[in-house]
């Protein structure tokens, strides 16, 4: 019985977890395409030639979960050892999901750049056997604008 | 502020290394099921091994509630089953402290069976078939021979053993294996022994008839009758590799050799079953068919 209902999760989780990846990388590009004006750097400091600007905290934030057919698979890694790599796209997927998201928040300062980007991940869940496992990625950085009088 | 810029995301992403997840899961998979696998054969094997270690008297004791629905009965059939295992059980060395205890059962199917506590059953239907004392004497010593060497307890230890193994992995699927062997009529029934133990029991089988009636005959006659039982059921035997019994014809021709080797008698004056069981028996059948 418990494996009957493992089997309907791991071909859901496949499934379902294969489709939403597609369609978040599609929207992805698209994104990263509209919002390429905006630029990204980890300097610490503005480019020499910057003139006066306003600057600004900017943040973007996003939670992406697993699903139960990455966990299996990262759980099978688990035992042999080596990369994890069915949770790599999900990484991939929140780090860029997160600048995005960061860029975005920038562009409505009226911002063309922000510097000294970092990031910062947090796991959630996955403590107790059985709970959701997913990933919090945090992209911030300090947006610098046009001075506004 | 011309002088940056930041490249575009490459499609081949760098970060993502797995473009068939499914390909990986089932090279990882399989290469752990086959582990797992070889495992489970592994404890297994050494349930079965080691089975034999556990006391006459602790098996005794597992199977207790289930030999308490089975009391003695005062039947004709039954009896005269007892004798002959009495009369057969001395001469082949029983571990110390085992009693053989024989149940007839009045069912038309042509079997016997040996199994945990020194309990053997010969249905119905394999008395019916038999044509005389010697060839029943056989069927009895062959199933007294899986007693003497304890392969119901081995059987039992194997089963359990791997039915735990599983149960790491799947606590369903292997407390059903459990359930199958210690449940009820699993664990007096379907034990299965290897061909091996099959081709041990038949050794001694045949030394205990030679000593009870001084000559082999009936010892093959046991087998072709098992064959053709086998064959009124519609089923052909299958190859060789998929069966853990020996195929009749190897069996027959295995017999054979160790009658000559042995230089016993290939055949004597055959005894008769009593008529009293014969009648018994005959009535039975017509009275349920």
């Amino acid at each position: 019985m418990d494996l009957i209902v493992f089997a309907i999760l791991f071909v859901v989780g496949y499934f379902a977890g294969r489709w939403t990846e597609k369609r978040h990388y599609v929207s992805i590009r698209e994104r990263e395409e509209q919002l390429a004006g905006v630029l990204v750097f980890t300097n610490r400091f503005p480019p020499p030639s910057t003139t006066r600007v306003d600057s600004g905290l900017v943040a973007g934030s996003v939670v992406i979960s697993e699903d139960f057919f990455k966990g299996v698979v990262a759980g099978l890694y688990s035992l042999v050892g080596g990369r994890i790599r069915s949770y790599e796209s999900l990484l991939d997927r929140a780090r860029r999901e997160a600048v995005l998201r960061m860029k975005l928040e920038a562009q409505k300062l009226g911002s063309g750049m922000v510097i000294n980007v970092k990031f910062q991940t947090f796991a959630i869940g996955g403590r107790n056997p059985g709970s959701i496992k997913g990933v919090e990625m945090l992209a911030y950085g300090t947006a610098l604008s046009p001075v506004r009088h | 502020m011309a002088e940056y810029s930041n490249p575009r995301q490459p499609e081949d992403d760098v970060n993502v290394s797995d473009r068939k997840p499914l390909r990986s899961f089932l090279a990882l998979a399989g290469a752990v099921a086959l582990f797992c696998g070889a495992a489970a054969v592994a404890i297994a094997f050494v349930g079965g091994e080691f089975a034999h270690y556990l006391p006459y008297s602790t098996e005794k004791k597992l199977i207790e509630p289930y030999a308490l629905r089975y009391p003695m009965r005062e039947h004709v059939v039954e009896n005269y089953l007892q004798a002959l295992a009495d009369r057969l059980a001395p001469g082949m060395a029983l571990p110390e402290g085992m009693a053989v205890r024989v149940h007839y059962v009045d069912e038309p199917v042509v079997n016997a069976f040996a199994t945990l506590g020194g309990h053997v059953a010969v249905y119905r239907g394999l008395l019916e078939k038999v044509p005389d004392e010697n060839v029943l004497a056989m069927v009895l010593a062959h199933e007294i021979g899986h007693l003497r060497y304890r392969h119901p307890i081995r059987s039992l230890g194997r089963g359990v053993a791997f039915g735990a193994a599983i149960s790491i992995f799947s606590a369903a699927a292997g407390g059903g294996v459990a359930e199958q062997v210690l449940g009820g009529s699993g664990m007096l029934t379907l034990l299965s022994f290897s061909r091996s133990q099959e081709e041990e029991a038949d050794a001694v089988a045949l030394a205990a008839l030679v000593a009870a009636y001084g000559h082999a005959g009936g010892a093959t006659g046991t087998f072709k009758l098992l064959q053709e039982a086998s064959r009124e059921r519609g089923r052909a035997e299958p190859p060789k590799i998929l069966n853990t019994h020996p195929l009749t014809e190897d069996r027959i021709d295995r017999l054979a050799d160790a009658i000559a080797r042995g230089g016993h008698r290939a055949d004597g004056p055959r005894t008769p079953l009593p008529e009293a069981v014969r009648a018994a028996v005959a009535k039975k059948a017509k009275g349920t068919s």
